[in-house]
């Protein structure tokens, strides 16, 4: 050991044997994990400070870390497609880093490599003590089991006002193909950044305070997955959604994984687009209800009529006007329901009514195949009756006898002498009785 | 009309739903098919133009909403 005064070294040959210990492969390529601070970008490079905290907030360590430009753009190219965000202050990270110690600078690590899963694994945490929080507090899926109602038509649209997905989902939902009608009001957040949260939560409030004039909530945002997303596993923000009292339908554009925005939410789509289109199939539903009504009340009409006419025609044989009366009196009332049909239903009623129309004029012809037969059947009874008349019989070569213009059935009934009038059938001669005889016909 | 003003689309389905239901029932005759069948057209009506006629009121309402915001 030198003594002290009469051997001293420099600073920079002290530096300098700390820089040669510290070259020591158990500091070197190390994987660590630590919490990330004050992480900036500077002339390529990337300044950091790596912290571990302990169980109550405190800082335990602390060092200063560096990613070199040569390695800056493919480690945040790695950690940003895995967990879907840029290397920023407060993320837990694992990082490959060794000690480096600069005469003039002092000690720093340099970051060579990064671990996304862990960071993932970490949020993966955060997002169920989260989520097991709310589901203990009993208001995971409160949302979830709003009753939604039929129609979902006054919009409270939440959004960054400039943003693209909020234009994608303004166009996609006024320019729908079916005319549906949506109103749409716009309450500005800011949907990035450490202000998503709070900006996000004070639009909810200036909507609760208009609940009434909506009828659901659409929380969108554009962009990929490239944009931060942690910001959504906010458990202020949860709680409020999970609780708000209009079903809100979510759409942030995202590949990966639900935050915990997604999951308290009562609809979850990717994009706004998404959300829009979820918005127009509500609608295109009700549409869809609505004809379907019309079809089965049509059918029902057209049933009751089809019976009905059946009914008039069992009369029609005795009282063919009134059937003609009835039947075209049904006819206009159907050819007026015809007309104030809604019109997409219409060309399907319009075939039904033609059907109708048809059926009737078959009614009314059949009703003259009735007459028809009728006269036939009067005809054969006319001749039925002329042949059983005595003028018939006459001309056959009988005769009729009358006493006092009354016909005799039997001799027993004349005497000798008696007048007779016998009719033939061409005209009739007076007669006297000469002989009666009577006999018995077999 | 005014009754129009005041009748909620989902109060519209439902008795839509009503008659609809009763048109099927063995009690009912054709005499108050008519009136049933003329209310329900009624409230077909009502239901489309509330899903596809535009609703100037309404419109006004939200559009002072949001600009009340700024």
């Amino acid at each position: 050991m030198e003594l002290q005064g009469t051997k001293a070294i420099s600073l920079h040959e002290f530096n300098n044997r700390i820089k040669r210990l510290l070259a020591n492969p158990s500091v070197q390529n190390c994987w660590i994990v630590a919490d990330l601070s004050d992480v900036a970008f500077r002339g390529g490079h990337c300044y950091l400070e790596l912290v571990e905290k302990n169980a109550a907030g405190v800082t335990v360590a602390k060092v200063r870390g560096i990613i070199w430009a040569s390695r800056v753009h493919e480690i945040r190219a790695k950690f940003l497609a895995a967990t879907g965000q840029d290397l920023k202050s407060g993320l837990k990270v694992m990082v490959e880093a060794s000690v480096n110690y600069h005469e003039q600078y002092g000690l720093s690590v340099i970051i060579t490599d990064i671990d996304p899963s862990y960071t993932l694994g970490d949020m993966e945490r955060l997002r169920r003590e989260i989520l097991a929080r709310l589901q203990r507090e009993g208001i995971l899926d409160m949302n979830k089991h709003l009753p939604v109602p039929p129609l979902l038509q006054r919009i409270a649209v939440v959004s960054a006002p400039g943003a693209a997905g909020y234009g994608d989902f303004m166009n996609q939902l006024h320019n729908n193909a079916y005319g549906l009608k949506y109103y749409t009001c716009l309450f500005p957040a800011t949907m990035q950044g450490t202000s998503t949260s709070s900006t996000i939560l004070a639009a909810l409030d200036r909507i609760n305070d208009n609940v009434d004039a909506f009828d659901c909530v659409v929380i969108i945002r554009g962009g990929g997955s490239t944009s931060d997303l942690n910001s959504f596993d906010d458990y202020q923000l949860a709680s409020h959604v999970a609780q708000f009292p209009l079903p809100v339908i979510v759409g942030i554009g995202h590949d990966r994984d639900v935050t915990v925005l997604d999951y308290v939410a009562g609809v979850r789509v990717k994009t706004p687009t998404a959300a829009a289109e979820w918005l127009i199939g509500r609608g295109v539903g009700e549409l869809d209800r609505i004809s379907g009504y019309a079809d089965v009340i049509t059918r029902l009409v057209e049933e009751y009529v089809n019976s009905a006419t059946q009914q008039l025609s069992y009369y029609s044989g005795n009282i063919p006007l009134l059937v003609t009366n009835k039947l075209s009196s049904s006819m206009s009332r159907l050819e007026s329901i015809l007309r104030t049909l809604p019109v997409t239903v219409h060309g399907r009623i319009v075939g039904s009514g033609e059907r109708l129309k048809s059926f009737g004029q078959a009614i009314l012809q059949a009703e003259k195949q009735i007459m028809a037969r009728e006269r036939q059947h009067v005809d054969a009874l006319h001749d039925k009756v002329e042949i059983l008349s005595p003028m018939a019989t006459l001309r056959r070569g009988y005769s009729i006898v009358r006493v006092d213009g009354k016909a005799v059935t039997k001799v027993a009934n004349l005497k000798k002498g008696d007048k007779v009038s016998v009719q033939l059938a061409d005209g009739s001669f007076g007669s006297f009785v000469e002989e009666v005889n009577v006999e018995k016909i077999q | 009309m005014e009754e129009e003003k005041k009748m909620t689309y989902s109060a519209a389905i439902a008795e839509l739903e009503k008659i609809v239901r009763e048109m099927q029932s063995d009690s009912c005759s054709i005499d108050n098919l008519s009136a049933l069948t003329s209310r329900s057209l009624e409230l077909l009506k009502f239901c489309k133009s509330k899903l596809q006629a535009t609703d100037e009121e309404l419109k006004k309402i939200l559009l002072e909403i949001e600009s009340s915001q700024q």
